[in-house]
């Protein structure tokens, strides 16, 4: 069962990162409304570089929030992180090597999304085997 | 590695969940160690062995692999 103080403990864990994922979506709607706008001017490259501001505070809150994580609960982690990392290599060594026959090759955003839902997976994978 | 903290803690009326509040760890630790599936490290295991007021090879039996 899960308690009033658990659940106030979880979500005091994960603030590090909500506070700058609302404004990474905050300032991602300025900048797709903005920043076409102002194409190939000063203002134009800072507006559409703006969210990347709270997405380094994102990377800072990642590191705060696996501090807190206990000894199986990183290994977990690291495994699952391990398995995404070696397995988006291999696919993009084979997507490199399919390049050399006219395959097209995938965009930078494909391949992060892959990277994370590998991540997801090899988390998923840990807690079923320490279950 | 068989270890009794199923059987100790179930003495003292906890949950896995109380158990995991008073050595800082998840349920979900306390459940992977009493099934055998974790090992919990050397700092862990004292801790343990803190808490329940006993030596770590009375909470832990090494002899019995898995």
């Amino acid at each position: 069962m899960i308690d009033g103080k658990r659940i106030k403990q979880r979500a005091k864990r994960i603030r590090p990162l909500l506070i700058p994922l609302v404004l990474y979506l905050g300032l991602l709607i300025v900048a797709v409304m903005w920043a076409p706008k102002m194409e190939n001017t000063i203002w134009g490259y800072v507006i559409a570089l703006l969210p990347m501001i709270p997405g380094l505070f994102l990377t800072v809150g990642i590191v705060k929030v696996s501090r807190t994580l206990d000894e199986m609960e990183r290994r977990i982690l690291l495994e699952a992180a391990a398995f995404s990392f070696i397995f988006t290599l291999i696919l993009l060594l084979s997507f490199g090597l399919l390049g050399l026959v006219g395959i097209p090759q995938p965009r930078p955003v494909i391949i992060f999304s892959i990277m994370c839902f590998l991540l997801v997976i090899g988390k998923f994978w840990g807690n079923w085997r320490y279950r | 590695m068989k270890n009794r903290l199923r059987v100790l803690r179930a003495e003292r009326n906890w949950s896995q969940a109380d158990l995991g509040d008073r050595l800082g760890v998840s349920r979900q630790t306390i459940n992977a160690i009493e099934n055998g599936k974790y090992d919990p490290s050397l700092p862990l295991a004292f801790k343990m062995a803190a808490l329940f007021k006993m030596p770590i090879e009375e909470i832990f039996d090494p002899s019995v692999e898995e």
